[in-house]
Parts: C-alpha cells; sequence; structure tokens
C-alpha cells in the first residue's frame, strides 16, 4: 500500500483518526519501507525538541516575570482622562477623549482614585473652592457642569508663558484656537504625579477642559516619555483645534490681547493658518 | 499576582524559546516576549477561560513579531557555514553531536521560510495539534499542514539525509 507523506506526518504526529493509527501501525510491519519513513520523521521531531532548549533551562530575566507580575489593569477601563465638557453652548468644543493607541504600563492603571487626581486638584479652583461655595461637582467623562476654573501656577502660566518655554512647574506645550475664535493653550504639570491637560479661556478665567496623567508609570521603564503630551489629551485637542496651533507671533499678539476671543471672521490676532 | 498571570508565568521559558525561534537573537527575542506579556495582559479580557494559554500567546507573539518586523529589519543573523552541519552530523562524534548537534538543529531550522520555520516549530517543537497551530498563525489547517511539509522535507534533507543521527 501506498502511504502519502502528509498521512506519514500525521501519523507522527498523532494527528490521525484512531482508526487510520491502528491501519499505518499495522502496515509499518509489513513494509520497511514504510517503517523507515515514520522512524526519520521521529527522528526529526527528536532533534527539534532539543532546539532551543538551553534558553528552556535558564531562569526567565527578572524584566520578563515582572513584566507578567505587573498588576492586572481593570477591565475595560476608560480612557485615563477626565473631561470638562462644558460650559454653556459649547457643546461641540466638547472634548472627545479616545482611548489611548500605545499600551499603558500595566502598574500605572488606575484603581480607585489615581494619584494624579491630587495634583489635578491642586491646579483647579473647581475641585477646592467648589466645596466650599457648592457649585456642581467636576464630573467625569460626561455631564454639564462647568469646567473647574484654572488655579495659582497653573493660571499664571496660561496667561503668561510662551508655549514651549521651560519654567516652573507648569509648562506650556501648544496654543491653539477652536473654531469660535476662543484661544486654549494644553499644559504638563510636574510632580510625583505628573499631569497634563488643556484649557481654554472664558472671558473671565482659563477653565480646564481635561486632564490625564502623564508621563512614566511608577514602574518608570515604559514607553511614555513625560515630555509628551498624553493620546487623551490630544484627542481632545484634535476635536477643538481649528486650523494649525499658534505660532509664537500668533501667541504674543493673542497675550497682548488678553486672550480674548478671535473669530477668524474679524481676522483677528489669529495664525493666518 | 491573579491564576492567569501565574500560567504565564509558567509559560515564559515556552514563551522565550518561540522567541528565539523568531528574532534569533536573544535580546531581540527577550524584547519579543516582553512585548507578548504585555500584549496579553493589555488583552486578558479576550482570552477565553478553558482554552489554551500558550497557543493564545504564541498567536500574539506572532502579530507581535509581525508588527516589529515591518518597523525593524531582522538582523544579525548567523548563517551555518556548511562545514559546521557536517561536524555536527558526523555519527561517530555523539559528544561533538551533544554540543553542537542542537545549534545545527537551531541553525537549519532558522533557515527556514518565517511561514514553515513557525508552523514547524508550533507542531514539532511546542507540539499543539494542527487546529490549534492553525488557530495561533491565524491560516486555514491546510495552509498549516502544507507548510509544515514543505519544512519538514527541508529539514530532513539537512538534517538527517546527509547523514545525522537522531
Amino acid at each position: 500500500m501506498t502511504v502519502p507523506d502528509e498521512e506519514v506526518f500525521a501519523f507522527v504526529d498523532g494527528e490521525l483518526p484512531p482508526e487510520d493509527m491502528a491501519r499505518i501501525e499495522a502496515a509499518m510491519a509489513t513494509d520497511p519501507q514504510l517503517a523507515l519513513r515514520v522512524e526519520t520523521q521521529r527522528a526529526l521531531r527528536r532533534l527539534l525538541s532539543g532546539a532551543h532548549a538551553g534558553v528552556m533551562r535558564e531562569t526567565p530575566p527578572q524584566a520578563l516575570s515582572a513584566a507578567v507580575a505587573a498588576k492586572p489593569p481593570p477591565a475595560s477601563r476608560p480612557a485615563e482622562v477626565i473631561a470638562f465638557p462644558g460650559a454653556k453652548g459649547k457643546a461641540k468644543e466638547k472634548a472627545r477623549p479616545r482611548e489611548p493607541k500605545l499600551p499603558k504600563p500595566p502598574g500605572a492603571a488606575a484603581r480607585g482614585v489615581p494619584a494624579w487626581i491630587g495634583l489635578a486638584a491642586c491646579l483647579v479652583a473647581g475641585l477646592v473652592i467648589g466645596r466650599m461655595a457648592a457649585p456642581p461637582p467636576v464630573t467625569l467623562n460626561g455631564g454639564d457642569d462647568p469646567a473647574p476654573i484654572a488655579a495659582g501656577p497653573l493660571a499664571q502660566a496660561l496667561n503668561s508663558q510662551s508655549a514651549g518655554q521651560a519654567a516652573g512647574p507648569v509648562q506650556v506645550k501648544l496654543s491653539f484656537k477652536t473654531a469660535s475664535g476662543v484661544y486654549c493653550r494644553t499644559f504638563q504639570a510636574s510632580g510625583r504625579s505628573p499631569i497634563a491637560g488643556v484649557a481654554c479661556r472664558d472671558p473671565d478665567a482659563w477653565r480646564v477642559r481635561a486632564v490625564s496623567p502623564a508621563g512614566p508609570g511608577p514602574a518608570g521603564d515604559y514607553r511614555m516619555a513625560g515630555s509628551e503630551t498624553p493620546a487623551a489629551i490630544l484627542a481632545a485637542v484634535d476635536a477643538m483645534i481649528a486650523g494649525a496651533p499658534l505660532d509664537a507671533a500668533g501667541e504674543t499678539k493673542a497675550r497682548a490681547a488678553g486672550w480674548k476671543p478671535a473669530p477668524d471672521a474679524e481676522k483677528g490676532g489669529a495664525a493666518p493658518r | 499576582m491573579d491564576s492567569f498571570q501565574t500560567e504565564m508565568l509558567t509559560l515564559l521559558p515556552r514563551l522565550r524559546r518561540m522567541a528565539r525561534v523568531l528574532a534569533w537573537e536573544p535580546a531581540d527575542a527577550d524584547d519579543l516576549t516582553q512585548l507578548t506579556v504585555e500584549r496579553a495582559l493589555l488583552r486578558r479580557d479576550q482570552w477565553r477561560p478553558g482554552t489554551r494559554l500558550d497557543s493564545w500567546m504564541f498567536r500574539i507573539m506572532r502579530n507581535a513579531w509581525i508588527d516589529e518586523a515591518r518597523a525593524r529589519q531582522r538582523h544579525g543573523r548567523v548563517l551555518a557555514p556548511p562545514e559546521a552541519g557536517a561536524a555536527a552530523a558526523d555519527p561517530s562524534a555523539p559528544s561533538l553531536e551533544a554540543r553542537l548537534g542542537a545549534s545545527a538543529v537551531e541553525r537549519a531550522l532558522d533557515a527556514l521560510p518565517e511561514d514553515q520555520r513557525v508552523a514547524v516549530a508550533l507542531v514539532l517543537i511546542e507540539g499543539l495539534s494542527y487546529q490549534e497551530a492553525a488557530d495561533s498563525l491565524e491560516v486555514p489547517i491546510g495552509t498549516l499542514t502544507s507548510r509544515l511539509a514543505r519544512g519538514r522535507a527541508t529539514l530532513q534533507t539537512a538534517l538527517i539525509d546527509q547523514g545525522a543521527q537522531p
């Protein structure tokens, strides 16, 4: 009887139905040629079973075991961003945070109230003053409450700092205009749990539209560099920005005008692109 | 650590071995293993308990490798010089084979086209069934068995027909 190669392979791999396994087994007894083919394939399997065997005997590197043991992220956790959708009649500029694309360091997963919320709370008046004056509380990813007002060093940086200028605990990264001419700026605040966010200028104050943790997680050796704006904040900017970000001249002009809205129709101090 | 992670920890040596089959260079292989572990943890809700964690993770590794390979050329590959294979294949020198045999096998394996190499590794090294290996590679079972057959033919020529004894 002629046994095709594929069947010899499947026999050696234990992939044949029982009756075919038995048939080949029986045929081998009377067919030395078949027996040799089977033995050759068994020999190949034995040889291959020793391939890269050294790595099987080693203790895996500490970094790998640590990666396995990293704290599990909560199942289908929402994007690590607080959006303050905001303020009256500006639904169109609502920040739409989405899940960041880069894998998040598993150890940095937020459980309960994440540490970075603390720093966020220090920089906005809404969270601190809010409890006393009893305006609506800050909401997570929804709701119609007014966005919290930037306070202290954050307000100062948003008012006076040029984008990209390295100074103080808060750094402004990018300035841009929305479709309705309102100025917005992204910022990063350093600290033990650094945050990044985006704030937009209302007539009375800077209102923080979204904040998100920034920089490396507790494990330290993961991908997000501290200088990069988190994907969730970039997504919020994408949802609001009209045209290109302001250049230095546009920024200077806007600052001189007290960051008052400059709709494009008036050809005010906006970036011309 | 929960039971998912404990099981993953026991799989680490096999994951590292499969990474060597794909990436060859030890440092690259461990980078690939790390990426695989991170992705598996992020997607753990996609794993169905009761199914094999190993073939699920091999699939993640395979896809991670494809992503990585797009970004970075495979480099530093050492091809076996012909005489090394012959020395390892000398049946009169079992001790030599013991020292060099495995690496002759590894080199012959590494010389296979990647599709065949991975099919051979999943079935003949890792012991997955045809169905599990096909699932890991996201190909029909016929594609898997045909890659396996071609890989076997090449390996048999390189390792057995030329005189090596198991």
